[in-house]
């Protein structure tokens, strides 16, 4: 099974239990055991009296006396209390089993009984017979079968609820089959066979329905109340406890009465009822055909056995009871074909096709050769000749004569069990000799899903893949071809309308991911009838009930999973074929494997694309850094009184940043510090044009605020609107020492006058390239000795710890106030560790640029120092 | 899974160990040889199903494989006393000197026991069984002996010995008959039935259990059955003497006198000069004059007394003869010989001699008063004989009921007549003089149901008895006496 969604219902998840399998394999073991100690205990006669005791009583108590086989009179009679066999005094049934087991049947032993209030002797003639009948052997060999079938979808199968209740079934069959409720002498092997088959009398009609309501698929009625499962053993538990108490402590011999046959046939009979139900309902042709042979099997089994063993009520000749048992060999043989040639159950049976090819094609040479020997002593007595050569040439005549009919059988055969694996062994051999050599995603979808189209003759196909991006288990269309014509045999790729865009599938795709089988979309219209799933399984199967009807809407009757090492990369979605054609199971076969196939590929598509970006974008970033780093000043220059440093810090991906100090001849300084929008190559490119233009403007007498008023046009032009730049642009005048700035949005410098006062340059305009129109102001402050001026980009006061909190301007403000004493560089290092220690890594996310100038009281800037320090601070975090 | 592996494989080493050192060889008694211990068990088994010989062979075949296997020749000294066998006291002998050697206390108890069944004054028989018991509570051996000494020694708590015994080992056969024969003296004839029919049973080739059987259903008047048994008995074993004599008393019961007296002559002239012989006469004695049959009563007397001249019931019976010939002189001088031969020897303080000797003398005194037409005298001492009797069996004592019913009727205390006839029929329904007593008693006081229920038993059984019974005519005026309209 395993197509659709009653198949996802019947290989319901749970977790393979191992102590569980050890235990129906001890079962099965204790299973054959008993039915081997049964066989040899129903076919040995023992001598026996031919009454039915109590087990509940210490003495030996006469319940019943049955009518013996052997037509004799035992000349006990219920009530008898049985005091001594054979001269021996005795106190229990084993006391009695041990004095019988020295006795011969036939024999006439002294019993000493209590017969009321007397106690009186009474000559006993021993009888013995056999439980077992004539037909024991049919019986055993019906046993094994079952136990063999059971057993081996057990083993292949234990994680399935339905294999393990159709292995208890298998094994109860297996005993109900061997033993008998006749209890034939005092022997305690009886009493544990009688008990045994008992038990399997009464559970057995519980388990065949259990079975039968949860194969094929498990009912909605089970899912919705579990509880009832439970309940369908009560009934039996209940006769069989009546039973063992008629055992112990009864007023006759345990027998299983005429109304709990009928009530155990009810549960046969709605367990048939159940199977047919089950197979009338699917609409699928192909679930049809998996099923076909095993109900056919199950019903013609069971309704004889139904109709002269069950509802008899057990008390039929040997005869009778042969001709509803004889059938039942229809079960195993009707499951072990289905799982053969279906792999029902999910179960693959490897040697199957070899094997039963080899025994047919045995048979058939044993037919032909067996044919041309009659037929050539046919042709021999009517020619009248007795010669060799005669004999020799009548065989060979009638050889020639068969083979052609050797040969159309076997031909049948080869096609009955080749063809379709010839064919799909061809299809794949192409396919797998043309995928690996597709390395583009689109081109592997337009060829290999065309040419499934074709060969399954389905009008489109498309393919699903998950979205990364997004965690609502949402799919999107990453392809989709459609056959043009069936006819021309030409597929085409269509437009994305013709298939849903994306799918929103969780369930269906968790199921999919753990079969790993294609999954039929059946009609829509099952309901649960639930409100609100009270388990986990009930929540997913109403979560698949829903996407199936998505999917259903969306024209999809088939996904075939596509998976890479157990995960789920893609799905195949396929409508019905064309004409409705059923799909049969070497398509699925061949759409399994070129799924498996195409997810490889599609994977290492998908690795080969990421490598390749991943490629591309070191380069980029690499020639990023490379322009980046020639923006930068190659050496900070001097001015006296001025303790100047500054540093640029670049992250991961290279972004934008830089800074500028221009030396006029006029012996004004222009200090820059820019953050550029964007990333990478381009980044680097816009700045490296920013800083061309600046480096024009900064060599003219203009203002800062005109400067920026002209870049701004000029990068507004030259760029594309989303590209922009943040600026801070400074000229200071050592002379006077004077600053005049005016900022294109850049972060406000902070500045640090020598009595702890805290100013933020704010003056200025907008971003520069953003847009053609704006005016920048700009202020000229005066800076005296002591006073810290500190520009930074947003890289230093964005970066984030560990709890999303930014460095922030604060911290930077706070920092000044505390180090303002130290030396440009200096400050420069400490706000950089204490950047480090805040975000917590040594990679920041965004480049940071700073730039220090500190005036001093005297000249004592020391050029050395600082490009000695800038050199290292250049470096990023982890360098 | 290797836990569980591990612990399957534990225990199936824990069983193999406790096959190897509990399923081995559990031997009570010391001999090297298993075979002579398999022999010695089977014996065991043998003798405890009454088959005395084979357990002979038994214990001969194991004493002849280990000659040094003591409790082997104990067993086979107490076969051979079992099958007459002379060697007993050779085969005790062997016995009580291996058991000396043997170094185990509880086992050299155990043979000594035996032996002193054998060599009765060998060993203190009582320590030993109580040495063994205080260790081995269970011990068949001691139980047993515990069982034979109460019941020997007529002491209370035999019939739960015996029980016991049986608790022990149910097949052993003796403690069915020993059981038997006490619950019927108890008067618990059906349980005394049933432990004697698993007697019959367990030994079904001895006489003795269907002649047990047969003396307790004659004892409850199930004639036909007893004559059934003794047949039975006489079948296996018909040089079986005590159920020829049984057969005849029944017959006599029956009031078939010349059937059963031509049994009983038959086998007293094969059992001549035993105490069969003195039994069957006292019998006769009994017969004829409980039949009234006074006549063939004194011949038998003095056929007893020509044949035992000198016993201590010879001196009786000639009291009784020479009562019954009215000799009076005679009478009293048998009556002091009696006394004087009772009491002769060391019996003359002995509590149990002398309440024999006064209840045979109230006896006596009973018979004299009746026969005086002394009812009321004859009744007081019919009551004194009862009460003499130390727990009297029902069965034993209906002669007695029965005369003093006679008494009690001859004065017209009807209801005490219907009291001792009814009380007799309780145990044995078909004895005919106590039916006549009631049937008469029961017409004399108006109590018709219960005549005519005593007189249809009568006809079940008066047409066997002999025509010439006396007893017959007094049936046939009940006939004719219930058969008047005023009777109806």
């Amino acid at each position: 099974m395993g197509l659709s969604e009653s198949s996802a219902q019947f290989g319901a998840a749970r977790p393979r239990e191992s102590r569980t399998r050890w235990v129906h394999l001890l079962a099965a073991l204790c299973t054959l055991g008993l039915c081997l100690f049964a066989a040899v205990d129903a076919g040995k006669m023992r001598p026996n009296d031919g009454t039915v005791w109590l087990l509940g009583r210490p003495d030996v108590t006469v319940v019943e006396v049955p009518p013996r086989r052997d037509g004799g009179d035992s000349l006990l009679e219920p009530g008898d209390v049985i005091l001594g066999i054979g001269n021996t005094m005795i106190e229990s049934p084993q006391d009695a089993a041990r004095i019988l087991s020295r006795q011969q049947t036939g024999t006439t032993v002294p019993y000493l009984v209590r017969r009321g209030e007397n106690v009186r002797s009474l000559p006993v003639s021993l009888t013995g017979f056999r439980t077992a009948g004539r037909f024991y052997i049919y019986y055993g060999v019906l046993a094994l079968a079952y136990w063999v079938i059971g057993l081996l979808v057990f083993v292949r199968g234990s994680e399935q609820q339905a294999a393990r209740l159709f292995f208890r079934m298998c094994l109860l069959f297996a005993i109900f089959f061997m033993t008998n409720l006749d209890r034939s002498s005092y022997f305690w092997g009886d009493i544990i066979t009688q008990n045994a088959g008992a038990m399997s009398r009464f559970f057995l009609p519980a388990i065949f329905l259990h079975f039968f309501l949860v194969f094929p698929e498990k009912r909605i009625t089970l899912t919705r109340w579990p509880w009832l499962e439970s309940v369908l053993y009560l009934l039996p538990l209940l006769f069989y406890i009546e039973f063992t108490i008629d055992q112990f402590f009864g007023s006759h011999a345990p027998r299983i009465y005429n109304t709990r046959w009928l009530i155990l046939g009810s549960y046969f009979s709605a367990g048939v009822i159940a199977l047919i139900q089950s197979y009338l309902r699917f609409n699928d042709p192909l679930q049809k055909q998996r099923i076909r042979i095993l109900t056919l099997g199950t019903l013609s089994g069971v309704l004889p056995f139904l109709v002269f063993t069950v509802l008899p009520g057990g008390r039929v000749g040997d005869n009778i009871a042969f001709l509803g048992t004889a059938p039942m060999i229809a079960v195993p043989l009707s499951f072990g074909y289905s799982i053969a040639r279906y792999q029902v159950m999910k179960i693959e049976v490897l040697f199957k096709r070899s094997l039963v090819y080899t025994t047919l094609t045995t048979g058939v040479y044993i037919l032909y050769v067996g044919l041309l020997l009659g037929l050539g002593a046919i042709l021999l007595s009517m020619s009248g000749q007795t010669s060799q050569v005669a004999a020799v040439t009548a065989t060979l005549a009638a050889a020639a004569a068969l083979w052609p009919g050797r040969v159309h059988v076997q031909g049948i055969l080869d096609r009955r069990y080749f063809r379709s694996r010839q064919n799909l062994a061809g299809a794949l051999q192409e396919f797998s000799r043309e995928i690996p050599q597709i390395i583009q995603q689109e081109e592997l979808i337009d060829r290999i899903g065309g040419r499934l189209c074709i060969l399954l003759d389905i009008p489109r196909l498309a393919i699903y893949r998950p979205d990364i991006d997004n965690t609502d288990d949402l799919w999107r269309l990453v392809g989709a071809v459609q056959s043009v014509s069936h006819v021309a045999g030409t597929a085409n790729q269509i437009h994305a309308d013709d298939c849903p865009g994306q799918l929103q599938l969780a369930a269906t795709a968790k199921r999919l991911e753990q079969f790993n089988e294609p999954y039929w979309i059946e009609q829509r219209g099952t309901s649960l009838g639930m409100r609100a799933a009270a388990t986990r399984e009930q929540a997913e199967l109403l979560q698949r009930l829903q996407e199936r009807d998505q999917l259903a809407d969306a024209g999809i009757l088939l996904l075939v999973p596509m998976l890479v090492h157990g995960r789920l990369v893609g799905l195949i979605a396929l409508p019905s074929k064309r004409g409705g054609d059923e799909f049969h199971l070497q398509d699925l076969e061949l759409l399994s494997m070129v799924a498996g196939q195409i997810a490889l590929q599609l994977e290492n598509t998908r690795l080969y694309e990421e490598e390749l970006k991943k490629q591309k974008l070191e380069e980029q970033l690499g020639l990023a850094r490379t322009i980046q780093s020639r923006l930068l000043p190659r050496e900070i220059p001097t001015i006296p009184g001025l303790d100047l440093a500054a540093c640029n810090i670049t992250s991961a991906e290279v972004s934008g940043d830089y800074y500028d100090l221009i030396k006029r001849p006029d012996g004004q300084l222009v200090i820059i510090i820019s953050d550029v929008s964007g990333k990478g190559v381009p980044a680097s490119l816009l700045a490296s044009s920013l800083q061309a233009s600046m480096r024009a403007h900064c060599q003219t007498s203009c203002s800062p605020s005109q400067i920026l008023e002209r870049v701004n046009l000029y990068l507004h032009e030259s760029t594309d609107p989303a590209h922009f730049a943040t600026l801070f642009l400074a000229i200071f005048d050592p002379a006077a020492g004077t600053l005049c700035y005016s900022s294109g949005g850049h972060n406000a410098p902070v500045l640090r006058r020598t009595d702890g006062q805290i100013e933020l340059l704010e003056k200025g305009g907008l971003p520069l390239g953003a847009f053609d129109f704006g005016s920048y102001e700009e202020e000229t402050i005066t800076l005296g000795p002591g006073d810290t001026l500190f520009m930074y980009t947003d890289g230093l006061t964005e970066t984030r710890n560990g709890t999303d909190e930014e460095f922030g301007e604060k911290r930077v403000e706070k920092l000044l106030e505390n180090r303002s004493d130290l030396p440009a560089a200096h400050l420069l290092d400490i706000m950089h560790s204490e950047l480090k220690t805040f975000s917590g890594c040594d990679v920041a996310d965004d480049d940071v640029t700073l730039v220090a100038l500190k005036v001093h009281h005297a000249a004592q800037g020391n050029k050395s120092d600082s490009v000695a320090y800038l050199e290292g601070a250049e470096k990023p975090f982890h360098a | 899974m290797k836990i569980s592996v591990a612990a399957t494989l534990a225990v199936l080493v824990i069983l193999a160990l406790a096959l190897l050192f509990l399923g081995g060889p559990d031997r009570e008694f010391t001999t090297s040889s298993n075979e002579a211990y398999e022999l010695y068990e089977t014996g065991v088994a043998q003798l405890y199903a009454v088959q005395r010989q084979r357990a002979f062979e038994s214990f001969s075949a194991a004493t002849g494989i280990d000659p040094n296997f003591a409790m082997a020749w104990a067993m086979l000294g107490n076969s051979q006393q079992l099958v007459a066998n002379d060697d007993v006291e050779h085969s005790a002998s062997i016995a009580d000197s291996l058991a000396r050697l043997l170094p185990n206390d509880l086992e050299r108890a155990k043979v000594q026991l035996v032996v002193s069944g054998l060599l009765r004054d060998t060993y203190d028989a009582d320590s030993l069984m109580s040495y063994i018991l205080t260790e081995q509570p269970h011990n068949l051996l001691a139980n047993i002996a515990k069982a034979n000494m109460l019941f020997y020694k007529r002491e209370d708590g035999a019939a739960e010995a015996f029980n016991h015994v049986l608790e022990i080992e149910p097949n052993h056969a003796g403690a069915y008959n020993m059981l038997g024969y006490l619950e019927a003296t108890y008067g618990n004839y059906e349980s005394a039935l049933e432990n004697l029919r698993k007697y019959a049973f367990m030994a079904p080739d001895l006489a003795n259990p269907h002649d047990s059987l047969g003396e307790v259903l004659s004892w409850m008047g199930r004639y036909d059955e007893a004559e059934h048994e003794f047949l039975t008995a006489l079948k296996l074993q018909p040089d079986f003497h005590y159920s020829l004599v049984n057969l005849g008393e029944v017959y006599m019961h029956r009031g078939q006198l010349a059937k059963g007296l031509k049994i009983l002559e038959g086998v007293r002239e094969q059992v001549s000069g035993t105490h069969l012989e003195r039994r069957i006469d006292e019998s006769l004695i009994r017969a004829y004059y409980s039949f009234d049959l006074f006549e063939e009563s004194l011949a038998a007397i003095d056929t007893y007394v020509e044949r035992n001249p000198d016993t201590t019931g010879t001196h009786y019976y000639r009291a009784i003869a020479a009562f019954m010939r009215e000799d009076e002189s005679a009478c009293r001088d048998h009556l002091a010989e009696f006394r004087a031969k009772l009491l002769e020897g060391s019996n003359y303080d002995n509590p149990h001699v002398l309440k024999h000797l006064s209840r045979m003398e109230h006896q006596f005194a009973a018979i004299t008063a009746w026969t005086r037409n002394e009812n009321e005298v004859a009744i007081r001492e019919w009551d004194a004989v009862l009460d003499l009797m130390d727990n009297p069996a029902p069965h034993e004592i209906w002669r007695t009921l029965w005369r003093q019913g006679e008494a009690y009727l001859t004065l017209g205390h009807t209801d005490d007549a219907m009291q001792c006839a009814i009380k007799i029929l309780e145990v044995n329904p078909r004895l005919i003089r106590p039916l006549l007593l009631l049937a008469r008693a029961a017409l004399a006081s108006g109590e018709s149901a219960i005549a005519l229920k005593a007189i249809e038993r009568l006809k079940t059984i008066m047409p066997k008895a002999d025509a010439d019974l006396p007893a017959q005519q007094t049936y046939r005026q009940l006939l004719a006496e219930i058969a008047t309209p005023a009777a109806s």
